[in-house]
């Protein structure tokens, strides 16, 4: 125990440093994200700014901490006594890791203070806050792990910083799916903490560890490293082959051409010529000559191209209402609503005689779902709006007034209509607006489109209504769609796209590269996923998992993915094996590609370097002149 | 009394060290029964290795010129050599040959090489410190 | 007895480099081994090699008996290392660095490391960003004295120190080797150093010990001699003689640099020579000088 104290005494300057400078950054952070966002009702400010700056300091924390032998160059210094690695080690990180905690716990007790002293002291603190700290702390703490992990691999520089972006990227890929799922703080908490966990272990075995370029990774390590550095090339090989071929399908519908309503009632192919002139086509895609203004046309009127995502943008499940924070003015000030990522509403009154915050759940079951948002309904005098909340999953809609304190009040459709869609209508000049705020947002049931009043629910002409293009895939072929458009006037207009030019060709092979170069076994399991059925259903954070080719008919793609996954392992397999490696190492690093693919090969490639195993050749020394006993 | 040895010099340093106690008893700087400054002093003033003070002190004990009384340190003998007559007579004659032959290479002829040895003798006041 | 220090064929690279190839070294207990060699020679290669910093590609290093590769924290405190620059936390005073010693060295004596730094007039206050590179190799070589170690290693202990300074820390050394007697294994290039303390010389050129002998032996046996060749056909006759080190043309005249030699090889000497000068014992730079440099190397 008084080496350990020893080993952090030494440290006392930098630590303290580290504690002073990350307690003012966190102090001053909070402060800036208001004291209501930390104690009342926690925010999404809380949480983007917690886990930005706390993630940032932490990594920095352990960049010093591996560093500070360095610096002063007195490694061999330290090392030379009645201190084990191990223990210099768990030492600094322990040091490192109290630092850390520091930070938000001095940060929280400032704040309080000065709040007990200037402000509503305690009252009304929220134990979901404290959560939120937990979890962006121990989000610090997962970095801290995973930057000294990085810092401490055995290998040349490129290779920590190759490996440490690829972990990093997975690990943010896991996260994202995490999130996706809403867990509550806790558990957050407790998976990040024990990820840090797992990563410090791991980070002790590469700090004993010294790098030596001209020696193959020891056995040791290879061990804790080939399956974390497998899972970890197969995660960022999903993301990368994910985001690869969205982008070359989504450059391939800009090349198609467009379905328009050219003239009232009347559907048409083009395709833009030169900046807001469209050349209108006919059913063969042969120009036609007629040429139409893209101005004219107007935005509204575009018919939606089977893209990402592959549902209606007006639906109410659609991604594209997530608005989660409105802001109202009531009488004396702004009261300012907010739909927090653990499903409750939060209203904060900023009044010039104070301020108030109340958090409330959703009647009945609780918690809001993700997609639920929020809605300015028309507006009729300066101090009376009105919000309304919409929740599309188990579906509800609420009204939300300036009444004090808030209340959400149940506002189903008349005669029960389930919410459908969410557009506009043009209701003609608003009393009380100025000029150009003429459309208002409606809510369009199974029947009718209404809007939403002092009195309630109005309906509303389905004329003024603006009613997008109804579109339908007869054939979700990525490449190679069959759709139907329907306007509102009831022109119909049906379409199989094809690979038409080059550079479409082009573009679909681009896709089909991608598919194939995603890592095995998730391309298996996204060869058994239909993309379109996941489209609708998953939330947007976990598409990476699932592929528009595998999983929309191309899985034939499985078997030039598997020859070349084969491939790779056996050329790296028979190299290893030239290089002097023993059976078992070849193979795991094998295993290591069949899972990985080339993203597998890659990392293969950063940690056994030719270097490592190449000698060179041996020369006799030179001879001895005088040698006495 | 002034002690010094050359690094640098191709003698090895614990001979120099020998041959300067040497001369030193022979000059008369030490006298018997005096006490030799310890090894560590020696070392220290010298800022040479110990052992090879201690080389030099265990070269000096064997050939006589010094005794080491158990716990108290060295003092200079006040017996003779205890080398062997013929022994001894070996090494004079050793000594006395390298001498001639080199001064002879210079060129000098008898004479001018006995009046040379005469004036060493002379300096060093051998009759004075005559032992037997 | 055991060595206290001992490589046996220890080859190593770095890269397409062969820096130390079948290094073979023994120290004894309570003997002073200097490793000389040019820079890159691989003298901090070897002694890193023996602290278990660095593995090396082939053959093994003991110290005190144990392999390098295994020592345990128990071996560590019989073993005092100072490595190359003497580098100590610049933020820490001397009194801290005393107190993380003795909290992280068993062995250490707090008493007699005061005792020490007080002798050599370093002040406990000062932090070691101020002191002088001279006075920071001090303290670190009196840190690791006042442990008693069984071997020291320094690397490299008068790399540019000046001469004042270096005089200094060959007090020191010279106060804990009378003390204690332990086995001592120190790199350097400065030779006058050398030759003061060393018992054992070992040059370290071309990846092994070309040279491994005791400092007196060294002595006895090179000499150098100036040979003026008599000419023959107008031409003058090379110096072929056994135990020839180095040959240097001055002019007409060569400056031999020989060893071991016996009458019988004078006379072959002589026999080609018109002149040949009286023996001429080398000092250790002229020795090292002759053996690392030049392209006249012959057995």
């Amino acid at each position: 125990m008084n080496k350990t104290l020893a080993l952090i005494q030494k440290d006392r300057v930098w630590l303290t440093i580290a504690a002073c400078t990350g307690a003012v950054a966190c102090t001053v952070l909070l402060f800036e994200l208001r004291f209501e966002n930390v104690f009342v009702l926690p925010g999404y400010g809380l949480v983007e700014g917690l886990w930005l700056l706390l993630p940032l300091l932490a990594a920095l924390l352990a960049g010093f901490q591996v560093a500070r032998e360095h610096l002063s160059r007195t490694s061999e210094y330290v090392r030379q006594r009645a201190i084990t690695p191990q223990h210099l080690y768990w030492s600094q990180t322990v040091a490192a890791v109290t630092v850390l905690l520091s930070w938000p716990v001095v940060a929280v007790a400032l704040l309080w203070l000065r709040e007990l002293v200037f402000g509503f002291g305690a009252a009304g603190a929220d134990a979901r806050g404290w959560g939120i700290l937990a979890a962006g702390t121990s989000l610090g703490l997962a970095t801290h792990a995973l930057t000294l992990f990085v810092l401490t691999l055995p290998l040349a520089w490129v290779g920590r910083v190759a490996l440490g972006i690829l972990t990093a990227i997975a690990l943010l890929a896991l996260q994202s799916v995490l999130v996706s799922f809403e867990p509550p703080w806790l558990v957050f908490a407790l998976l990040h903490g024990g990820l840090a966990l797992a990563l410090w272990m791991v980070a002790r075995v590469n700090s004993c560890t010294p790098h030596d370029p001209d020696r193959p990774l020891p056995r040791s390590l290879l061990l804790v490293a080939a399956p974390l550095v497998a899972v970890c090339a197969a995660l960022f090989g999903a993301i990368v082959t994910s985001s690869w071929e969205a982008s070359s399908l989504q450059r391939l519908q800009m090349q198609r051409p467009w379905i328009v309503e050219i003239a009232p009632d009347q559907l048409a192919l083009v395709r833009p010529v030169r900046a807001g002139v469209q050349e209108i086509l006919d059913e063969g895609l042969a120009p036609t000559g007629r040429l139409a203004s893209g101005r004219s046309l107007g935005n509204e009127t575009l018919a939606p191209r089977p893209a990402e995502p592959r549902f209606d943008p007006f639906d109410v499940r659609s991604v594209y209402h997530w608005q989660r924070n409105q802001t109202l003015w009531i009488r004396g000030g702004v009261r300012n609503v907010e739909l927090t990522p653990w499903g409750s509403v939060r209203i904060i009154d900023r009044l010039e005689s104070g301020r108030s915050a109340w958090a409330l759940e959703r009647p009945g079951s609780g918690r809001f779902s993700k997609r639920a948002f929020l809605r300015e309904a028309r507006r009729f005098s300066i101090d009376q709006e009105l919000l309304f909340l919409i929740d599309p999953e188990s579906p509800g809609i609420w009204r939300i007034d300036a009444e004090t304190p808030p209340v959400l009040v149940p506002l189903p459709l008349p005669g029960g209509e389930r919410p459908v869609k969410v557009c506009s209508a043009n209701l003609g000049v608003n009393p009380t607006h100025t000029a150009g705020n003429d459309w208002v947002d409606v809510v369009v049931g199974e029947q009718h489109a209404w809007q939403l009043t002092i009195d309630g629910w109005q309906p509303v002409e389905s004329s003024r209504v603006l009613q997008p293009f109804t579109l339908t895939l007869h054939d979700a072929d990525p490449f190679q769609p069959d759709v139907e458009v329907l306007s509102s006037g009831g022109q119909r207009l049906r379409h199989r796209y094809t690979l038409a030019t080059g550079k479409e060709m082009f573009l679909a092979g681009l896709t089909c590269v991608g598919a194939v170069l995603r890592p095995l076994p998730l391309a298996l399991f996204a060869a058994t996923q239909d993309y379109d059925d996941i489209g609708r259903s998953l939330p947007h954070e976990t598409r990476w998992l699932f592929d528009p080719l595998l999983g929309g008919g191309f899985a034939w793609l499985l078997a030039p993915s598997a020859l070349l996954c084969l491939l790779l392992a056996t050329l790296a397999r028979r190299e290893l094996r030239q290089r002097g490696a023993s059976h078992a190492r070849a193979n795991s690093w094998a295993a290591v590609i069949l899972v990985g693919g080339v993203f597998g090969a890659l990392v293969v490639s950063l940690i056994e370097t030719r270097r490592a195993w190449r000698a060179p050749a041996r020369s006799a020394p030179l001879p001895v002149v005088i040698r006495a006993a | 009394m002034l002690l010094r040895v050359d690094p640098r010099s191709g003698e090895p340093l614990f001979e120099q060290l020998v041959f300067q106690v040497k001369r030193a008893v022979a000059e008369g700087t030490l006298s018997s029964g005096d006490k030799l400054p310890s090894v560590r002093e020696l070392a220290r003033q010298l800022s040479i290795n110990p052992n090879t003070v201690v080389r030099a002190i265990e070269t000096l004990e064997r050939d006589g010129v010094i005794v080491r009384r158990q716990g108290a340190g060295c003092f200079v003998s006040d017996r003779p050599s205890e080398l062997a007559a013929k022994e001894r007579r070996t090494r004079l004659e050793r000594l006395v040959t390298k001498a001639v032959t080199e001064a002879f290479h210079l060129g000098f002829g008898p004479l001018e090489i006995r009046e040379a040895m005469e004036q060493r003798l002379d300096a060093l006041d051998v009759k004075q410190r005559k032992t037997r | 007895m055991t060595n206290a220090i001992e490589f046996r064929g220890v080859r190593r690279h770095f890269g397409q480099q062969e820096v130390l190839r079948g290094l073979e070294l023994a120290v004894k207990p309570g003997e002073v081994f200097a490793l000389l060699g040019r820079n890159g020679s691989g003298k901090t290669t070897a002694l890193r090699i023996l602290l278990g910093f660095l593995k090396p590609h082939e053959g093994e290093a003991f110290i005190l008996g144990r392999p390098s590769a295994a020592l345990t924290s128990a071996d560590r405190e019989r073993i005092g290392y100072v490595a190359e620059g003497q580098h100590l936390y610049p933020e820490l005073r001397v009194c801290d660095l005393l107190r993380f010693e003795a909290e992280t060295r068993t062995r250490f004596e707090p008493a007699l490391a005061e005792r020490e730094l007080a002798r050599a007039g370093l002040p406990l206050e000062k932090h070691v960003w101020h002191l002088s590179r001279g006075q920071r190799a001090q303290v670190a070589l009196i840190l690791v004295a006042a442990t008693s170690p069984e071997v020291l290693v320094f690397d490299d202990p008068a790399m540019g120190l000046d001469v004042v300074m270096r005089r200094q820390l060959l007090d020191t050394l010279i106060e804990l080797l009378a003390e204690r007697g332990c086995a001592v294994l120190f790199s350097s290039h400065i030779l006058t150093d050398v030759e003061r303390i060393a018992d054992r010389v070992g040059i370290l050129h071309g990846g092994a010990l070309i040279v491994d002998a005791p400092l007196d032996e060294l002595k006895r046996r090179v000499q150098k001699r100036q040979w003026i060749p008599r000419k023959v056909n107008g031409h003058g006759a090379e110096p072929l003689v056994d135990g020839l080190l180095r040959a240097r043309k001055v002019s007409e005249a060569y400056e031999l640099t020989l060893l071991d030699l016996d009458e019988a090889r004078e006379a072959t000497l002589r026999a080609g020579a018109t002149h040949v000068s009286e023996p001429l014992v080398p000092d250790l730079e002229e020795l090292f000088l002759d053996l690392t440099t030049g392209t006249e190397n012959s057995r």
